[in-house]
């Protein structure tokens, strides 16, 4: 469905991501992890038609995501970026019907057709109550699930998100990652995430892929990837992997930052004390 | 949904249409209201049974011209202007997401100015050809600040800080013509703050093509408008072109000012503030705000011209200033009263 | 209760500034005058009250002081007679030329100069002297109007340099002020003749039109568009005043504030239904009619007007009624004298 080949991105002449390669099958939930700063934005960017790569191309179903229209692929993919802004006297229902922009010709209005999409968006996100309330008002959970909720308008195949749940506490973040699995399992929207919560993406996560430095480190099931080598060798982090017992997914535990020998020794004992309890 | 709660959101939708109409409605007669009030005075008294003979029969020439051939076309202009600036004001804080912008931030005014100041100052023969130099001298400004602006594409803060650039060069070039010829300054003084005063039908018929025109393409362009608000990505998601968006507003927006400024001269204000009220009176979204702004815009050009005509009669003040004095207040008077603007 | 008086506050100030704003703009543009066409009414005021001070009565040839009248109708004293001369202004330096007085330097024209100025340095215009060059010809009395010397004298005062402030608005003020630079300069008999000269001519034109009806006038500058209407206390309107003729800008509100061009109301103009419309521009005659023809003759406005029905329209030449011109003030006055009544 998509297929990043040989990515390579540059900023201002730095070289930002280098031969990146990424497939991506419909239905599935991918997530893309890193460290700060090590290019996962950038790739979904450029995958989504916000950015040209300097290297390499972007394919969505087959074509050259540059060399499509902009309102194709929009119709077929949305993405929802990090920091958003709608007018203050935006309401929900306001901004979910900017959904269906991509599927008007710019002088058209919305019309029945388009009012039931925006019933139906508002309704999978259980945004019901909040339908005539200005955005801006909303909780953040809440928010995000209204423009989750624009995002569904544009019925797209593809759903692609930055970093959705950063900002949010712990209930909103699990209120948000719900909602997509929900849509990913009813209408088989196929989700391209990154994420910064390393359990997150291993629950809810089909594959994932590891980015460090721009480049690609390794992909795979959550199994393969949340590994102690994985996070000693990307994130510097020691830590302690179980296999979480209802989904069977990993979970880790962070135990301490690897600054040099002493410090993984300490580690390793206490892991070897517990292991012999 | 259930029943109560749809039945609760077709209310909602209703009641918010309903208030955004009432008000368009009150707009519309307010305008017509001061337009009949533009023709009935003036800096000559009449009354209204004199006025209305005058029309019918012909009888008095002298208030015959003054209605049909001064007032007449003074109100028709004014209408044309003020909805002009206003709306060239929507488009432009639209693509560049900023309440402070103004035509005068992409270069257009100054450029028309330089243009009409120079053929006034340095080739007076030729003022028949002032409106169609300020037409041309702000596109080609406004094209400069565009240029400079690109690169790989139309940033908001780069079309900022070119404006800024251009109007500082062409601005100079203007004060450098005013102390090189500063004994023909006298003439221009008027154009220079803005006037309505001495025009006839021939500007009017000049002028309403370019300004239905320049209207025309606002209107149908409210969707990209709306989209824009969201933020670069969003629109972006959205299927919206931006480079070509903000250069088709931005287009417009310059049409509309430099047309307006080749006929009456400068006149700030307008394209900043009104835009704002619109927004006070019938929200943020553009298919409501910009025939609210274009209506609003002309609203207060006439009401300005009238008190600029009459309040120290036979002496007419610029209309620039009676604006900058009604509006301002009335702006933050506004700002007190209506709730969730701005939060 | 506080934060309305902040909002009040607020309105208050920024009604203020942006009026503020437009009146110095105004300010500003009219100062930027080359010549002083623009007399300031209190000017007039002053000197009409100096009127008695205005003639110097002393004869100063016997002892060494040098004594002129300046605008205000105070008297300027110097020591001896000044030797290095430098009038900023070119009517007064081609009057103290015709009287014999050796100049310095002056002002920087580009009009037309007699033979022997065209050579003497050049000092910049009234609005922007060149400090400079003044300093450089050891300048010792700087002769200017009122109006632009205002803006110079702190200048002049550090370099200690003698300066006065002469009006040359209105016709009288011309004959007054060559009485009185006869005077001071030791030149009483040569502005005798130059005034005798004027006087003639005066004699014959007052003749000829004394019992005639007295016509209103217009005094038009700008263009047909955006034009404003010159009071009595303009060169051009003081003529047409002596003339007896009826400046229509007579009788306004807050005259006495108002500047000497008004920006007026076309629908007075149609009202008030001139006989007579004199247009003054920037440029010669021949300019000057393009830039108000079209109007006057499409425009169903101005065909009302008895005046253009009547063919009595005229475009004036700039160099004789945009300022007064000093020593061709006469001819100035027999022109428009044709002109109201033919």
């Amino acid at each position: 469905m998509i297929y990043a080949k040989n990515l390579s991105i540059s900023y201002d002449k730095k070289n930002v991501v280098s031969n990146f390669t990424m497939n991506i099958n419909e239905g599935e939930i991918v997530s893309i992890i890193g460290p700060n700063g090590s290019g996962k934005s950038t790739v979904l960017k450029v995958i989504s038609r916000l950015m040209k790569s300097s290297n390499g191309a972007a394919f969505l179903d087959g074509s050259d995501v540059h060399s499509l229209p902009t309102k194709e692929v929009a119709k077929k993919l949305a993405i929802l970026c990090q920091h958003n802004h709608s007018p203050s006297d935006c309401t929900v229902r306001d901004l979910i019907s900017y959904g269906r922009v991509p599927h008007k010709q710019w002088y058209e209005f919305n019309n029945y057709d388009d009012n039931s999409i925006v019933d139906w968006a508002i309704e999978v996100t259980g945004l019901n109550e909040f339908e005539h309330r200005y955005v801006t008002t909303l909780s953040g959970g809440e928010r995000q699930r209204a423009w989750v909720a624009m995002a569904l308008a544009q019925k797209t195949k593809v759903l692609i998100l930055d970093e959705p749940t950063t900002y949010l506490d712990v209930s909103h973040q699990l209120e948000v990652m719900e909602l997509l699995k929900k849509i990913n399992e009813e209408y088989k929207i196929t989700i391209i995430m990154v994420l910064h919560d390393l359990n997150q993406a291993s629950k809810y996560s089909d594959r994932m892929y590891v980015i460090n430095k721009g480049k690609l480190v390794m992909e795979g099931r959550p199994s393969e990837v949340i590994t102690k080598k994985m996070l000693r060798d990307v994130y510097k982090i020691d830590a302690h992997i179980s296999v979480e017992q209802v989904s069977g997914k990993p979970l880790f535990y962070p135990l301490g930052l690897i600054k040099n020998n002493d410090r993984i020794e300490k580690s390793n004992k206490i892991v070897k004390i517990r292991e012999a309890q | 949904m259930t029943s109560q709660s749809a039945k609760d959101a077709q209310i909602e939708i209703r009641k918010r249409l309903a208030k955004r109409i009432g008000i368009f409605i009150a707009e519309i007669s307010l305008l017509v209201v001061l337009a009949v009030i533009s023709l009935r005075f003036g800096s000559v008294r009449f009354s209204t049974g004199e006025i209305i003979n005058a029309l019918i029969d012909g009888s008095d020439s002298t208030i015959r011209i003054i209605v049909m051939h001064i007032r007449m076309p003074r109100t028709a202009l004014a209408i044309l202007v003020g909805a002009s600036l206003a709306t060239s004001g929507a488009l432009l804080q639209a693509v560049l997401r900023n309440p402070l912008a103004s035509p005068g931030l992409i270069g257009v005014i100054s450029g028309a100015s330089l243009s009409a100041i120079t053929i006034m100052l340095v080739f007076p023969a030729l003022t028949a050809l002032v409106p169609f130099a300020a037409f041309i001298g702000g596109l080609v400004a406004t094209l400069l600040v565009f240029t400079l602006a690109w690169k790989k594409g139309m940033s908001t803060i780069r079309i900022i800080l070119a404006g800024v650039a251009v109007n500082a060069m062409l601005g100079g070039g203007t004060s450098l013509l005013s102390v090189l010829y500063s004994d023909r300054i006298q003439g221009i003084i008027m154009w220079l703050n803005g006037t309505l005063a001495g025009k006839s039908w021939d500007q009017v018929k000049l002028l309403w093509p370019y300004v239905a025109v320049g209207l025309l393409v606002a209107l149908l362009s409210v969707n990209v408008a709306n989209s824009l608000q969201l933020g670069d990505e969003a629109a972006k998601n959205l299927g919206v072109r931006l480079n070509l968006a903000r250069t088709v507003l931005c287009a417009t927006a310059a049409f509309l000012a430099g047309i307006s400024v080749a006929v009456v001269g400068i006149i700030g204000f307008i394209g900043l503030i009104v835009p704002h009220v619109s927004r006070l009176l019938v929200g943020s979204d553009y298919r409501f705000m910009l025939p609210s702004s274009a209506i609003l815009g002309a609203v207060l050009l006439v009401s300005a011209d009238i008190v600029a005509r009459t309040v120290f009669s036979p002496i007419e003040l610029p209309v620039g200033v009676i604006m900058a004095v009604i509006g301002g207040p009335f702006f933050l008077y506004l700002l007190r009263k209506v709730r969730g603007y701005g939060q | 209760m506080k934060r309305f008086f902040a909002l009040i506050l607020v309105i208050i100030l920024a009604s203020v500034a942006l009026i503020g704003c437009g009146v110095q703009e105004e300010e500003t543009k009219e100062a930027d005058l080359q010549e002083k066409e623009v007399s300031e009414t209190s000017e007039k005021n002053t000197s009409e009250k100096a009127d008695q001070a205005d003639e110097q009565t002393e004869d100063t040839s016997s002892n060494d002081k040098f004594v002129l009248i300046d605008f205000e109708g105070n008297e300027l004293v110097l020591e001896k007679m000044p030797e290095n001369i430098v009038p900023i202004s070119y009517s007064l330096a081609l009057i103290l030329n015709e009287l014999g007085v050796e100049l310095a330097a002056m002002t920087s024209s580009r009009r037309e100069l007699p033979d022997n100025l065209v050579d003497i340095t050049k000092v910049g215009n009234p609005m922007r002297p060149d400090i400079e060059q003044i300093v450089a010809v050891e300048a010792d009395l700087v002769i200017m109007s009122p109006r632009f010397l205002a803006m110079h004298t702190e200048t002049f005062k550090e370099h200690d340099i003698a300066f006065i402030g002469i009006d040359n608005s209105t016709y009288e003020d011309t004959k007054k002020l060559i009485r009185n630079f006869g005077k001071a300069f030791n030149a009483v008999e040569k502005a005798q003749e130059i005034i005798a000269k004027f006087e003639e001519r005066e004699k014959i034109v007052m003749d000829r039109i004394s019992g005639k009806e007295a016509p209103r006038v217009m005094i038009m500058h700008g263009s047909a568009g955006t034009f404003t209407l010159a009071r009595d206390i303009t060169f051009a309107g003081s003529l047409v005043k002596m003339l007896g003729g009826i400046n229509v800008t007579e009788g306004l509100p807050l005259e006495d504030s108002l500047g000497a061009y008004v920006p007026f109301s076309q629908e007075q103009v149609v009202k008030i239904n001139p006989d007579i419309i004199l247009r003054v521009a920037h440029g010669r005659a021949e300019d000057t009619k393009k830039m108000f023809e079209d109007e006057f003759n499409t425009n169903p406005v101005w065909q009302e007007i008895s005046a253009v029905q009547n063919g009595r329209v005229y475009d004036m030449d700039n160099a004789l009624f945009f300022a007064n011109p000093g020593l061709r003030a006469i001819e100035s006055l027999e022109l428009i004298a044709e002109i109201l009544y033919p």
